[in-house]
């Protein structure tokens, strides 16, 4: 009995210690767009060592990585996770943001109702509403 | 009688909003269709779950405002609950929106009457 215990605690042990533990920091969802066949995701993580960290440039990342995927077209309905994960009894931290939304081409954000190409329509809207 | 003060004390959940957020509202004409969703995973003795419930929260909404209509203005909140001195916890994420564009679906009609 012993003996399976000498093996097994510090097999949890170490199970724990490498399975990072995911806490939600901060979560956030712009308008989701009509078109929602194009889903895009990126994300950028940060190794935290014994919680020394300096800035948190890594987020500024998240805007390129979106541009690059969705090149000809914008980015619509984010839905962004900022996530610290704790490893190794919290002594190595990883700070990861998630940002998953939908890729909708220039033609179809054109056609859209709120935001047309030109701004004439959304202005006949605002128009509209004042009165 | 201390005990029994901290054992009621640990009965009632506490709350904190850890994160809020509000995008872009549409025009008041839109503003009818008014879309909820919520999800949420236990944290037990500060152990969590994984964070997939937020992603089951967006795909909620999403479900209630089909294509081609759209999902505007939309409030985001997470929500920590603390039950038992925080031994337990609840994290939880509320989204409030509203589905605007296109044809409104048959349910919404019902809805309105």
């Amino acid at each position: 009995m012993k003996r399976h215990l000498k093996i097994l605690l510090p097999s949890l042990l170490l199970f724990g210690a490498l399975n990072g533990c995911a806490y939600t920091s901060a979560v956030s969802l712009t308008n989701i767009p009509a078109q929602r066949d194009k889903p895009v995701e990126v994300s950028v993580k940060r190794w935290i060592f014994l919680g020394f960290n300096f800035d948190n440039d890594q987020v500024n990342e998240i805007i390129p990585k979106l541009k690059e995927k969705c090149p000809n077209g914008s980015v619509r309905g984010i839905l962004t996770k900022d996530l610290t994960k704790a490893y190794f009894l919290a002594f190595i931290w990883a700070r990861e943001t998630i940002a998953k939304g939908y890729c909708v081409t220039s033609k179809s954000v054109a056609m859209d109702e709120d935001f047309p190409s030109d701004g004439t329509e959304y202005a006949a809207m605002i128009e509209g509403e004042d009165q | 009688m201390i005990l029994r003060t901290l054992f009621l004390l640990s009965l009632t959940a506490c709350q904190t909003v850890t994160s809020i957020s509000v995008s872009q509202l549409p025009s008041t004409k839109k503003r009818t269709n008014e879309i909820s969703a919520s999800a949420s995973s236990p944290i037990i003795l500060y152990i969590p779950f994984g964070t997939d419930f937020i992603d089951d929260a967006r795909s909620q909404l999403i479900a209630q405002c089909p294509s081609p209509r759209r999902i505007e203005g939309v409030l985001s909140k997470q929500v920590t609950t603390n039950y038992f001195l925080t031994l337990i916890m609840k994290d939880e994420v509320q989204f409030t929106a509203y589905c605007s564009g296109g044809k409104e679906t048959a349910s919404e009609k019902k809805k309105k009457g």
